[in-house]
């Protein structure tokens, strides 16, 4: 059977056509609302699909403003580029979700709204002070706290068992001695990965040591990345990376495939997280249930309960917004309304920074994490125990940041050379960096 | 045959054609004809002008400006200055971006021969030594190509990660130590087999029509002539697929140049991939991910030169080899 | 039918195609055929489980549920979940991956065939007439990909922003008109396939310029135009990086840029990697359909195509 060009047109016609009826059908349908009757529309953006549940509750209870939730791809490289080519075009949402370390490198681009006037300080007092005090800068403050991630150790109980270990470590000490013992099971077989890559969990270690990296003087940034506690935490990993007791290995690192599987065979033992890792650890190790267990963070100084935090988030309003005030009422409702939060903390599984949200959190026992308890432990109650340090910030140019950490640690770990051999390299990129774009920054130590 | 039929419908018989031809043609068909390729272009170009032109000259014209704050802390918004050059001399003068660039040009030396070279092969044959499962090849070529980008870092990240890897399962059993894809000296041999993968099946299709459009007496008369297979291969199919080869190698070339997927995809598992890795990552980091349109704009711009250089080169080469 | 039946792969029977292969095999002895082809043959199957085994493995870790796909061996069947994956796939976030699907057959059938006949119209022109200009414009083609198409999708962006249509099922579909590689391939088709004699003779008839092309010259660069569609078509279905900067409504995602989405969100709490895999293998589908589909038309038309100098 001979196909002849007049029916190939024919045929590949026919399907542009139905394609092209099916467009307009769907871009008839798809148009955006506009505002009536003196409604007030916002755009709120967040990475949880649950967010149209809580903007529905809003919508219900305030007839003069339409929120319209959506939820946008939260992986690296899409959502920030997105929001900030958005801020760029005027296209921007009213209000939107930006993680504690992002706040500042916001701020530098004028795209976030200072909530003072709103009334932000008169729910101030709801709210995790260490929290409320990452998304306030130089009197200004830029968004409400969400949740926050306090850092702890999930750690898999029953290869510690097996290792001859009966307690979590808890001092640094104590968890290099156990990394030792976890590797003499076999020699693929590891406490932790070590993640050059992803910078965040290790900024957090050097939060919990004091080695503050990022701080003000004045008018003027100190970066602090080189301290002698910055040094000594480098100091600690170096020691275990040359012996081979944690895995360097970018494959096996956080997130990645090979992690996953490790985590799930039982060939790395334990994971230094914040309490949003717990969903991570339930998923990603689903066949090692209840053999887990979560303790706090191994300390410098035994007997202190202090810690750092990766990740958390706030929902701030976003600069060029026509309806600011409209915009402050929705994020500061969204944060402190009882329904919104119960959505928050049992559907999306936030750990609260809104204080009276947290006690509801911490309640009920989890059968995955049974490895120290039977029954499970309440976990959030764990990272609760903690103390979170005050004095650390964020830096102005994250992104530059994460890029040179990341960068000097990978080449580091490649060409065998010490972390803390990288210190002041990457702290004198950060200062380069900073006052290429005019800003001032000078150097800690 | 009904193709033929089509044919002759479409246009007069031959006999029909010379008696016309011999009459004088109608000036004024010839006088308004000036308009039609422009019109023929027309849409192209409205597309190409709005889609290319202006965010391009956009991306350029950013390039001579930066974002500065004024002493202080920079928690109030930049302001957008001049600054002529110095975006370009910033860029020129880190000696990563041309690490990068002597990076792909290696990678393209040997990677495009052997990508080209087994999808020329691949070609020959289907077009003329195995008639068996013919579109069974040809569609087994194309699909790696429709497999989208998030599959890939997926499929790959499986097929590179030590631990679960079924190749290094295979040397495991064999009691071999695996190989290590990922390490500083093997991972641009690992981009290299997911671009060959990935578009090997893209240029056999090109050459393969390319040749399919080869007429059949050429054939006949080179049998005639006593000509083998493989010469007429040599001698009438290489030949004649020339322009579909020098496009494939062109945008081959271009590709390599702007190499940025398959490092991308591979980026979280190894290291060995740094932020300046191809001049393309190296753009992308900049622009987009630290948010510095205006640098960006610039090391893109400096690509755009780059690949013109090596494209015009390779024209001009390959126009005085045929 | 004259192909005789020693092929070495006999078991499954196809029709097979019209080509100087089978011919050839008439006049050749079996035993010089065979050996010759057998080199050919190894060498297509072995590129062959190249090109397929990562796709064997997409099928393979679509049947598995989260932990297998990492615990068990890849290349071969566990606990099969295909269906729970599927009805999860469909059903999860109110099954808006079917319309992610959707829409993405719509921006590749539309922007495909759009961009395939705008391509042919300019490669037409620049292959089969002189006019002043030409020259500049077969450079400016050429720019069109000289600079990485990630470096353009901000101030694409923003220019969609200013007129209106970001954020619209336009967005995708404007930009995805242009392709200066199917300019070129069209070009190069035209040349090699479409005589001048025919459209002098064309003319001479007294056929409009516009009716040359659409009635001579468009049935003879039918192959060539299926090749262009599908390579447009490929590279629209698989867009990630426009869409994602133009588009913040997922209900208008094309199917990857969703999937990619899925991917792990810290978050949310949720590991969708089934749902990741299962959907990718699913949107692989359309297009090799599409494919088999139109290979049936690449060689229509092929049999009046002449090449002139």
């Amino acid at each position: 059977m001979q196909h002849t060009p007049r029916r190939t047109i024919a045929s590949i016609g026919s399907v542009v056509v139905v394609a092209l009826s099916l467009f307009l059908a769907a871009c008839g349908g798809g148009g955006s609302g506009s505002s009536s009757g003196g409604v007030v529309n916002l755009t709120f953006w967040s990475f949880n699909q649950q967010i149209t549940e809580q903007a529905d509750k809003f919508n219900a209870t305030h007839p003069n403003i339409h929120v319209t939730a959506i939820k946008q791809p939260s992986g690296f490289g899409q959502y920030y580029p997105k929001v900030l080519a958005a801020i760029k075009a005027g296209d921007a949402p009213d209000v939107a979700l930006i993680e504690y370390q992002y706040v500042p490198t916001f701020v530098s681009k004028g795209a976030l709204v200072d909530l003072t006037p709103y009334g932000a300080n008169d729910v101030k007092s709801q709210f995790d002070p260490g929290a409320w005090a990452l998304e306030s800068i130089n009197g200004a403050f830029y968004g409400y706290p969400q949740d926050t991630g306090p850092e702890g150790l999930f750690y898999n109980a029953a290869i510690f068992k097996k290792a001859g270990i009966t307690s979590p470590p808890k001092t640094w000490d104590e968890y290099a001695a156990d990394a030792k013992k976890i590797h003499a099971l076999g020699k693929n077989v590891y406490i932790s990965a070590f993640s050059a890559t992803n910078t965040g969990w290790y900024q957090a270690l050097n939060w919990q040591a004091g080695a503050n990296w990022f701080s003000t003087n004045g008018n003027s940034w100190v970066i602090d990345v080189n301290s002698a506690k910055s040094q000594q935490v480098a100091a600690f990993w170096d020691n275990l990376i040359s012996q081979g007791l944690v895995d360097t290995n970018s494959a096996d690192g956080d997130f990645q495939p090979g992690w996953n599987n490790a985590l799930d065979h039982g060939t790395i033992a334990s994971w230094i997280s914040a309490v949003w890792g717990q969903g991570v650890i339930k998923g990603n190790a689903a066949d090692t249930k209840g053999q887990w267990a979560v303790a706090p963070l191994p300390q410098w100084t035994a007997g202190n309960k202090d810690t750092g935090a990766w990740g958390g988030s706030g929902i701030s309003v976003i600069t060029g917004t026509k309806h600011p005030k409209e915009a402050a009422e929705f994020a500061q409702w969204y944060l402190t309304n009882p329904d919104s939060l119960k959505i928050g903390v049992n559907e999306i599984g936030w750990y609260p920074s809104n204080l009276q949200a947290r006690q509801t959190a911490l309640t009920t026992p989890d059968p995955f994490f049974a490895g120290s308890q039977s029954g499970g432990q309440i976990v959030d109650q764990v990272f609760a125990n903690e103390n979170l340090l005050s004095g650390w910030a964020f830096p102005p140019d994250l992104d530059a940041v994460t890029n040179f950490q990341g960068n000097d640690f990978n080449t580091a770990i490649t060409n065998h050379l010490s972390l803390a051999s990288q210190l002041p390299a990457i702290q004198n990129q950060i200062i380069n960096d900073l006052t290429s774009q005019g800003i001032s920054a000078t150097a800690g130590s | 045959m009904a193709t033929k039929t089509e044919l002759v419908a479409a246009s007069p018989p031959a006999g029909v054609v010379t008696s016309r031809a011999a009459k004088p043609r109608p000036r004024i068909s010839l006088s308004f004809s000036w308009l039609w390729p422009y019109l023929f272009l027309l849409p192209f170009l409205i597309v190409f002008v709005a889609f290319f032109v202006a965010p391009f000259a956009y991306t350029v014209i950013q390039s001579f400006y930066a974002e500065k704050h004024f002493g202080g802390l920079g928690l109030t918004p930049p302001k957008v200055v001049w600054v002529g050059f110095d975006n370009y001399k910033q860029a020129l003068s880190n000696p990563d971006l041309w690490d990068g660039f002597k990076r792909v040009i290696l990678f393209g030396l040997i990677q495009i021969p052997i990508m080209m070279g087994l999808a020329l092969v691949f070609a020959l044959l289907m077009d003329s030594a195995v008639t068996r499962f013919r579109r069974f090849f040809r569609l087994s070529a194309f699909i790696p190509y429709a497999v989208p980008g998030v599959v890939a870092a997926i499929l790959w990240g499986f097929f590179y990660t030590p631990t679960i890897s079924p190749i290094a399962q295979i040397f495991r059993s064999l009691n071999l130590n695996p190989p290590d894809f990922l390490g500083a000296s093997t991972v641009l041999a690992s981009i290299g087999n997911i671009s060959t993968w990935e578009f090997m099946g893209y240029n056999m299709l090109i050459f393969f029509a390319a040749m399919q459009a080869i007429p059949q007496e050429l054939y006949e008369s080179a049998r005639i002539d006593g000509l083998t297979e493989v010469g007429i291969a040599r001698y009438i199919k290489v030949p004649m697929i020339s322009p579909a080869l020098r496009l494939g190698l062109l945008f081959s070339l271009i590709g390599t140049l702007q190499l940025f997927n398959e490092p991308e995809v591979l980026k979280g598992l190894t290291g060995a991939i740094t932020p300046t890795f191809t001049p393309n990552i190296y753009a992308y980091n900049i622009g987009i991910i630290q948010n510095n349109y205006y640098l960006g704009g610039a090391i893109a711009a400096i690509m755009g030169v780059i690949t013109f250089v090596f494209s015009f080169a390779f024209m001009r080469l390959t126009q005085r080899a045929s | 039918m004259a192909t005789m039946p020693l092929d070495i792969e006999e078991a499954v029977p196809e029709q097979p195609e019209q080509s100087n292969g089978e011919r050839r095999q008439v006049l050749i002895g079996y035993k010089a055929w065979a050996a010759k082809n057998i080199i050919g043959l190894v060498f297509l199957v072995t590129t062959t489980v190249y090109l397929l085994t990562p796709l064997y493995w997409l099928f393979i870790a679509s049947t598995k549920d989260n932990t297998d796909l990492f615990a068990s061996n890849g290349l071969w069947f566990a606990h099969f979940n295909l269906f729970q994956n599927l009805s999860e796939l469909f059903t999860h976030q109110d099954g808006i991956y079917g319309r992610w699907l959707l829409n993405t057959i719509l921006y590749a059938v539309v922007g495909g065939a759009i961009g395939t006949l705008i391509s042919v119209l300019g490669g037409y022109a620049l292959a089969k007439y002189r006019f002043p200009g030409k020259g500049l414009i077969v450079g400016l083609v050429l720019g069109g990909a000289l600079v990485p198409p990630t470096t353009l999708a901000i101030p694409i962006y923003l220019l969609e922003s200013k007129y209106g249509f970001a954020n619209t099922y336009w967005a995708v579909l404007l930009p995805a008109f242009l392709s200066p590689f199917g300019v070129f391939l069209s070009r190069i088709y035209a040349t090699a396939s479409v005589p001048d004699d025919l459209i002098a003779a064309a003319r001479v008839d007294g056929a409009s310029e516009f009716r040359i092309f659409w009635s001579v010259a468009m049935p003879i660069l039918m192959p060539g135009m299926i090749t262009i569609f599908l390579f447009q078509f490929v590279a629209i279905w698989n867009n990630f990086f426009l869409p994602l900067i133009v588009l913040s409504d997922p209900t208008l995602y094309p199917v990857n840029l969703g999937l990619a989405t899925w991917n792990f969100d810290p978050a949310s709490h949720e590991l969708l990697y089934n749902l990741i895999v299962t959907g990718s293998f699913l949107a692989v589908l359309p297009v090799v359909l599409l494919f088999l589909f139109l290979q049936r038309y690449w060689r229509a038309g092929l049999t009046f195509g002449s090449v002139t100098g």
